[in-house]
């Protein structure tokens, strides 16, 4: 393996587990939260429920998310900040890969990363 | 009604089982929870969330090891991004019950392809001219036989419509499509079976974002459900990472062969359900 490689593996390593470590957190407060004010473990399901994501894609989401935190943190905003955290975990991998072969020079694999990164952008904004 | 113990330990093996095969654990998550009571469009909305971190909590030690091979990854995740985007656009116009049969064949040829490689630890691949170009080759440290292992890819050519194949399925059915991709890998591209398995955990994450997408404007996802799952899985996926590296290629092999077993079983049952 060379040192250059070795420096894209270590990074895109690093994403992954800060991003893994920062959305169990988020996600586990809040439901331990929810069963700290309500008393229940159960997972109901229901169109009124608080849990339920009611339209809108991911980057909606992600900024009502972020919006709704700043205002202050309930047991739903602590779980959605986890959920946004580990949807955006693959995606700054794929940034980190395109700019990573951009500083390398490697064209092949910037057009490479860059078609993905391009798909899934369209994805999250189309659905 | 289901509690967050229940879910969250179908979720904890569904995550180590996946690591271990290169699969996001929706097969056995979304059977199981239905099985237990849950509506399956609710199972399925919150698997597509858990595959992604199934995939980023096995893949983070996987990268680290360089059991993953990121060019192959990216390489393949184009065609597959686009399959995911494509299958999920026509879902709702397409019925999905011949797809299952036709599925169900694909996995039941790579079974015996696989199956004929079971003993197989290590194999020389002749790498053709696309794959030296696209650099397709990498080194990663067995840990059973302590030593590094050189391979090389070959067929990218090939595997890229495999593996857009793999990303309708996995955009139509709500899966990772782990099963169909490390199938290409190792049948196709000559992949060794651990770094197949590695480098198909990287993909599913990617694959399962754009898939995951969709739900969010479904009403159909339950954040309270994801998350449990999601943790689930990152319990279940990191434990497996540990231990992949520890295993032969063989019995990696072998694991996958029962999965995928399982697998067709599923398809060809949702499908003569269908019916």
């Amino acid at each position: 393996m060379s040192i250059r490689s070795a420096t894209l593996q270590l990074g895109i390593s690093w994403i992954l587990r800060i991003g893994v470590v920062l959305s169990v957190l988020f996600e586990a407060s809040g439901l331990l939260l929810d069963y700290l004010q309500t008393g229940s473990a159960s997972l109901g399901f229901s169109d009124q429920s608080i849990w339920r994501v009611r339209g809108g894609n991911f980057f909606d989401f992600a900024l009502t998310t972020v919006r709704s935190a700043l205002t202050g943190l309930t047991s739903v905003e602590l779980v959605s900040l986890g959920i946004v955290t580990l949807m955006l975990t693959p995606y700054f991998r794929i940034i980190a890969a395109v700019v990573y072969y951009g500083v390398e020079k490697d064209w092949k694999y910037v057009a490479i990363t860059f078609f993905v990164f391009s798909v899934i952008t369209a994805a999250l904004i189309i659905f | 009604m289901i509690d967050i113990t229940t879910a969250l330990l179908v979720a904890v093996f569904a995550g180590f089982v996946g690591s271990l095969v290169g699969l996001g654990g929706a097969v056995i998550i979304t059977p199981v929870l239905t099985f237990l009571g849950l509506d399956i469009k609710l199972a399925i909305a919150a698997s597509m969330v858990a595959i992604i971190a199934t995939s980023s909590g096995s893949a983070s030690s996987y990268v680290r090891d360089g059991l993953s091979n990121i060019r192959a990854a990216f390489y393949l995740e184009m065609f597959t991004a686009v399959g995911a985007v494509i299958g999920a656009l026509i879902t709702s116009f397409i019925s999905p019950v011949y797809l299952y049969f036709f599925f169900a064949a694909f996995l039941t040829t790579s079974f015996y392809g696989i199956f004929g490689r079971r003993n197989r630890e290590f194999s020389e691949v002749k790498q053709d001219g696309f794959a030296r170009w696209l650099g397709l080759e990498g080194t990663y440290f067995d840990k059973p036989s302590a030593k590094n292992v050189d391979y090389k890819l070959t067929r990218p050519a090939a595997a890229g419509p495999g593996m857009f194949v793999a990303g309708i399925a996995a955009g139509m059915l709500g899966i990772g499509a782990g099963g169909f991709k490390v199938s290409i890998h190792e049948l196709v591209m000559g992949m060794p079976s651990k770094v197949s398995t590695a480098t198909s955990n990287f993909i599913i994450g990617m694959t399962a974002l754009a898939g995951a997408s969709v739900y969010f404007a479904s009403g159909l996802l339950y954040l309270n459900l994801a998350a449990t799952l999601a943790i689930g899985t990152t319990i279940g996926a990191t434990t497996g990472a540990r231990v992949l590296p520890r295993m032969r290629n063989r019995t990696v092999k072998a694991l996958f062969l029962i999965v995928l077993a399982v697998l067709i079983v599923e398809m060809l049952s949702k499908g003569v359900t269908l019916l």
